[in-house]
């Protein structure tokens, strides 16, 4: 899997900057603030992965992700979240997301992810 | 002087556990006042030693300690102490055992991380020992050490609590030592109080344990009856009565006896307070009083 | 007011999203110590002046004379007190949320005293949970005195924030908790003392710069 583009959805600002200072530079990267800004901007920049918060007012992460994967099944969406709870992490997988990471992203598992997900079919 | 020295020389317990909760530090305090060497209790597990620490809320207060790195705090008051040690002095004779505030925190290694806990073992029994007299003070009347109203009151809202929540019955006394103010004016205060003293005596090895007599006001007494029907509660106080009078009192070479009169109220539907209890039983009294003394009158 | 003694609307940011990500990791961790399922959300970071923070403190913490308020002060770079806050009704529930664990046997007479024991080890558990979280993240080690317990009273009040001294600013976190099973929830209010800023801006710069 060929990945160019990934989109960030978090709320919080903080939280973007930090996981995109982990993000090598030669991926091309947007933000979104909101779960519906992660939706609309699915069709506008069509990423090849997600990162998404889970924590967020209004959407959630777990209805974002949600409907993420009812538009594309087959785009890899990565959870990272400072929730941590067992129930979170488990109803994560069960919707499909990729893995879940926890809060503060480290450059070094955010790359590795990156490349597990470009290496999978 | 160096801290180790300290550490021997403190007035206070200290130990230290391993995550095992293994024993890794027993300072000299808890040698004498545990009366074990160190060296032949460390190494040894905690609950081996003192199997009561084995429960949950000990555990979960150590936990808490090597996850986060806070402190826990285990208060003589909730949890008296957490090792049954004896007294360190005799003249604390209102505890078989020394009462301890105990506080639990974490012990980091060179990196930084937590690999042991420490408990701080404080005796505070001559605190509890103060703590324990003053609370008796505010409860106890000065002169016949029976309970004071401010006791009762508490009483009564938690027994009217229990009647309203799980529909138990129980019953109120009052008393009322006829023509005291005589008693008073004829043979003086000391023998006035004298005769408070042994009414409340009587009263006290006729009724359960579990009854409440406490004095009101002056000549006034009430007795809370818990699970109590008031034709119970009207025998008692008949049998009170009759103690009382037939009591031969002694006092600065004269004799001389007293009477007393009662008034009695149950707890029903129609009572909406633990002050309108005891109105009722007043109002009995009052008809007690009026109709002739020396007798028993009930309301419901 | 200095203005190097104030955080930036930046500072508090971050300070959000590292109360948000301490916070997530101390629940996490809470289910397991207290062996049930907690929700740490909606964490806020501010500044207060010390001679609003009475109303700050009453309105938000939505305080009345019922309420049970756990206060415990923390030392260290990062110093200042905490307190949590329980509306009335729920004590009650408490009580049966560690009774069900074996809470040491009281004297039942004494009920009263076991309510606020019960409280004062809440308290400090998830105090302590969520202080010890930040400053783990911030590299630091903090210290604890003994919880007290008060009611939300004006005058308990008084009695809490005349420790902090004036004329200063405290810097704010809060953030609600909720027991999942239990339908209980309260907040919990960190309160930072004013000599911890300037230790705290310089973390927060740390912290952001080991992203570089």
């Amino acid at each position: 899997m060929k990945i160019n583009k990934i989109l960030l959805i978090d709320d919080s600002p903080i939280a973007r900057i930090i996981l995109k200072k982990c993000i090598p530079m030669e991926y091309e990267t947007m933000e979104a603030d909101s779960g519906e800004a992660g939706l609309d901007a699915l069709n506008v920049f069509k990423p090849d992965l997600v990162f998404l918060d889970l924590t967020m007012p209004g959407m959630d992460g777990f209805e974002t992700l949600e409907r993420i994967k009812k538009l594309d099944a087959d785009l890899p969406v990565v959870i990272l979240s400072a929730d941590r709870q067992k129930a979170s992490v488990s109803r994560v997988l069960e919707l499909g997301a990729w893995n879940s990471l926890k809060k503060p992203p480290s450059p070094a598992i955010i790359r590795q992810t990156i490349k597990d997900i470009a290496g999978s079919q | 002087m160096n801290i180790p020295q300290l550490i021997d020389m403190i007035d206070v317990g200290i130990i230290t556990l391993d995550s095992e909760f293994v024993i890794t530090g027993w300072n000299r305090w808890m040698e004498n006042n545990g009366k074990i060497p160190e060296e032949k209790i460390v190494g040894k597990s905690l609950f081996q030693e003192y199997p009561n620490l084995d429960n949950s809320w000990f555990r979960r207060n150590c936990s808490s300690v090597f996850r986060f790195g806070s402190f826990a705090f285990l208060a003589q008051k909730i949890h008296g102490n957490c090792f049954p040690f004896e007294p360190a002095s005799s003249f604390h004779s209102d505890f078989e055992v020394m009462q301890q505030d105990c506080t639990i925190g974490p012990v980091r290694n060179e990196k930084g991380d937590i690999d042991q806990i420490f408990i701080v073992v404080k005796d505070v029994t001559q605190i509890a020992v103060y703590e324990k007299k003053l609370i008796s003070m505010a409860e106890k009347d000065g002169l016949t050490g029976i309970n004071n109203r401010k006791y009762l009151d508490s009483k009564l809202i938690e027994e009217f609590e229990r009647h309203r929540r799980y529909n138990h019955n129980f019953c109120l006394i009052m008393i009322d030592i006829d023509f005291f103010k005589k008693v008073n004016d004829t043979w003086g205060h000391l023998c006035g109080d004298e005769v408070l003293k042994k009414v409340t005596s009587l009263i006290q090895e006729r009724i359960r344990t579990q009854d409440i007599f406490a004095r009101y006001g002056g000549e006034e007494f009430v007795i809370l009856l818990p699970e109590t029907e008031l034709e119970d509660g009207i025998k008692l106080a008949e049998s009170i009565r009759k103690l009382i009078e037939l009591e031969v009192m002694n006092s600065n070479g004269k004799t001389f006896s007293v009477t007393i009169s009662m008034g009695i109220s149950a707890i029903h539907d129609g009572i909406a307070d633990s002050k309108d209890l005891l109105d009722y039983a007043d109002k009995a009294l009052y008809e007690a009083k009026t109709s002739g003394r020396n007798k028993v009158v009930s309301i419901n | 007011m200095k203005s190097e003694n104030i955080l930036n609307v930046t500072e508090l940011l971050i300070l959000q999203e590292l109360m948000n990500i301490a916070f997530g990791s101390a629940s996490a961790d809470l289910e397991e110590v207290l062996d049930i399922s907690i929700d740490l959300k909606v964490p806020a970071a501010e500044m207060v002046p010390v001679t609003k923070l009475k109303k700050y403190i009453q309105e938000s913490m939505a305080l009345t004379n019922k309420s049970s308020m756990v206060e415990e002060k923390f030392w260290g770079d990062f110093n200042g007190s905490a307190i949590l806050v329980f509306p009335v009704e729920i004590q009650k529930n408490i009580i049966s949320l560690l009774s069900a664990h074996d809470y040491p046997a009281t004297d039942m007479e004494h009920i009263e005293g076991m309510d606020s024991g019960v409280l004062l080890e809440i308290g400090n558990i998830l105090i302590g949970a969520c202080i010890g979280k930040i400053s783990e993240l911030l590299n630091t080690v903090v210290t604890y005195s003994p919880p007290s317990i008060g009611s939300g009273s004006s005058s308990d009040l008084d009695f809490f924030i005349d420790k902090f001294e004036q004329p200063s600013s405290a810097i704010i976190l809060k953030m609600e908790f909720s027991f999942h099973q239990k339908h209980l929830n309260g907040k919990i209010m960190i309160i930072t003392s004013y000599n911890s800023i300037n230790w705290l801006k310089k973390s927060l710069k740390l912290f952001m710069e080991s992203y570089e």
